[in-house]
């Protein structure tokens, strides 16, 4: 009786509760859910009849090349320039389309009057486009901002937040003439505070992932972030860019696209059909609306005449869309490899070298090209035929060419990467899956051949170490052991193609 | 008023522990790893989902899908002066500060995509490598810990900000998405 009780009392609390978060003011209503991995949705507006690739150039490309800078190393007359093109924005009425409130608008708005491209950013169904949606948003803002500023070498700064988590002082200076001033935001925001270290962890791990989508999906936590921690105005859809913050935030964000791309890789931007050809519409200097599509703004500098100053690092990538192909077998070890307990070592050279020798003559070739930040070759290190008997209670290290008696490392240049064995597993529960493709484990073994200096004939004195280290608890390993048959281990070559 | 009610429902129901488990199904995009009903409410004391996938669940997963963390029904009462940071852990939070530079930081939380005309009924995180590491350390899975922390901003004195702002869920799923 006295559970009974205590269950409706629950009950009759745990509605109210949901009620009054359905009730309160500041409570932000959720409609019906579209699909599950993405967050940021675009909705294409009615478009104007679509330039071709060619009028557009015509039309936009004739310019030379701008350049975005980073907003902390802009002079006082750059800074100047970007408050007067506000300025002078701001003066328009709202109906404009060259307005700083109808521009803002088009991302969206509480203004009911619906007027062409508005609220046309986050709508169900297009989360796919966020990046592209930004980067033509972005561009025709700077094309109107540069014409209001009245200075041609305008573009639009970058706020880059990986470097100096703190506000431009030029965007929180309070002064009432000040159009870069927004008093609706956080004031520790205002007041010089910086952003959460946590948001510049989530974009710098945002940027190794691959593909496109892995990685646009992942940059919604620290995007979403840095609007609602700047707060007023930038923290809601339907009023972000009303604050110059805005700009500064997705300038940045434009320049990781770039950023991530020169990662290489294997990252690439979308090629499916969907994104190219979709259509959204914004509008020039002169107020005449403009429709693009997503092919036509993949390449920054030639296809909308800008470039970022800087990124991270620099990076050397021979194809940004190069994949590896052609893998040729190199050696083969016959014998099954048992690793039963905690470490095994094995070695090729008891192997036959047939095919490497014939690789080596019919391509006249004795060493790898790993050269560049992008290697041309790749060392394929393949594990066919595994069997697991034990699952170890941690995971497999796989070391090449690891001295004797050297403690194994994760850090050390012989480390080769982990040997998967729970997709080994399920290879074996769902052998005959044809989704699943290979019933084998890779590893990359580039970098460590690269690392360590060896040529294609040194494969022929190759040696594998194994060793199986346990979960880490409470700062100490657990030990574990594995029991673990692999039928076949290879070598093999691909090679890169553009 | 909102802070008592909301700390004794996460009292009541043992904040994560005690909530409805539904058994493993497949609709539309996703599969269902794992979903449990559980109210919860942010607060300045990092909060904590325990999750325990059943056999069958841990039979369906597929380390080369994509596996999100969906929380449902998010609520914003008051925005953070800050941001929401989720790591995964098989080690309950304790006492210490989590930190973003750590291998159990995942993401942090959208909250912005939530004012969004048409947005989602619930916030998502891509929690694919985590998972995935934990299932290679791991087999069989144990109990495993999805921690919601709040970090704030660091004022120019060094001090940090603390309204750590509330935000409530009634539950979370983990799926995988099908292609």
């Amino acid at each position: 009786m006295k559970k009974a009780t205590l269950l409706f009392t629950s009950m009759l609390v745990s509605i109210f509760l949901l009620v009054s978060f359905s009730i309160k003011k500041k409570t932000i209503s959720i409609v019906t859910p579209t699909d599950a991995a993405g967050i940021i949705n675009c909705l294409p507006a009615t478009a104007p009849p679509l330039m071709t690739v060619t009028a557009f150039q015509a039309e936009y490309g004739a310019s030379t090349i701008k350049v975005r800078k980073n907003i902390d190393v802009l002079s006082t007359t750059e800074i100047n320039a970007i408050k007067t093109g506000i300025t002078n924005m701001k003066a328009l009425p709202y109906t404009n389309p060259t307005s700083w409130e109808y521009q803002a608008a088009i991302h969206g708005t509480f203004l009911t009057d619906n007027l062409a491209s508005w609220n046309s950013c986050h709508k169900a169904g297009q989360a796919f486009f966020f990046l592209a949606w930004h980067r033509m948003y972005l561009y025709f803002f700077e094309r109107i901002l540069r014409a209001k500023s009245g200075r041609s070498s305008l573009t639009l700064p970058y706020w880059n937040y990986q470097i100096n988590p703190v506000l431009n002082a030029a965007y929180r200076n309070n002064s009432s003439s000040n159009p870069l001033y927004d008093a609706t935001r956080n004031p520790a925001i205002n007041e010089g505070g910086a952003l959460p270290a946590s948001i510049i962890t989530a974009f710098n791990t945002a940027l190794d992932f691959i593909p496109f989508y892995t990685f646009q999906s992942n940059l919604n936590g620290p995007h979403g972030s840095v609007h609602t921690t700047v707060n007023g105005n930038m923290a809601n859809v339907l009023t972000a860019a009303k604050d110059p913050v805005f700009w500064l935030h997705h300038s940045n964000i434009d320049r990781m696209w770039e950023e991530w791309l020169r990662k290489c890789n294997g990252r690439a931007s979308p090629i499916d059909t969907a994104w190219l050809n979709n259509t959204y519409t914004f509008f020039n200097e002169n107020g005449n609306a403009v429709s693009m599509t997503g092919s036509q703004v993949v390449k920054i500098s030639t296809q909308l005449n800008y470039k970022y100053d800087a990124f991270s690092s620099t990076y050397t990538c021979p194809s940004a869309r190069g994949s590896y192909v052609n893998k040729q077998l190199l050696m083969r070890k016959a014998s099954a490899v048992v690793l039963n307990g905690q470490t095994e070592r094995t070695n090729f050279v008891q192997e036959k070298s047939d095919q490497l020798e014939s690789f080596i003559k019919t391509n006249k070739k004795t060493k790898f090209n790993f050269a560049g930040d992008i290697a041309l070759d790749q060392l394929v290190l393949t594990f066919d035929g595994i069997k697991i008997d034990q699952m170890p209670q941690g995971v497999v290290e796989v070391y090449l060419n690891q001295p004797a008696g050297k403690v194994p490392s994760s850090e050390s240049k012989y480390f080769v990467g982990l040997l998967d064995l729970f997709s080994a597993q399920h290879q074996l529960i769902h052998a005959l899956r044809p989704m699943q493709g290979k019933d084998d484990v890779e590893l990359d073994a580039s970098k460590v051949a690269k690392n360590l200096g060896l040529t294609l004939e040194d494969l022929k004195n190759a040696e594998l170490s194994f060793f199986v280290r346990g979960a880490t608890l409470n700062g100490k390993e657990v030990k574990t052991e594995a029991r673990v048959t692999i039928l076949h281990i290879l070598f093999s070559m691909a090679q890169l193609k553009n | 008023m909102w802070t008592v009610l909301a700390a004794f429902i996460i009292t009541f129901f043992g904040a994560c522990n005690t909530g409805r488990q539904t058994a493993n199904r497949t609709d539309g995009d996703t599969i269902l790893l794992y979903k449990k009903d559980t109210v919860l409410s942010t607060s300045t004391v990092p909060s904590v989902l325990t999750c325990q996938f059943s056999a069958n669940s841990q039979a369906q997963y597929d380390s080369r899908r994509t596996t999100l963390l969906l929380l449902d029904n998010p609520a914003v009462t008051t925005l953070p002066d800050g941001v929401y940071e989720v790591y995964i852990s098989f080690q309950p939070p304790g006492n210490k500060k989590l930190s973003s530079s750590q291998p159990d930081f995942v993401n942090v939380l959208d909250l912005y995509s939530l004012t969004a005309p048409g947005a989602k009924k619930w916030l998502t995180v891509d929690i694919s490598e985590h998972i995935k590491k934990l299932f290679l350390l791991k087999q069989p899975l144990p109990s495993m810990y999805i921690i919601v922390q709040f970090g704030g901003l660091t004022l120019p004195d060094g001090s940090s900000t603390t309204q750590a702002g509330k935000l409530g869920i009634t539950g979370f799923r983990i799926v995988q998405t099908k292609n």
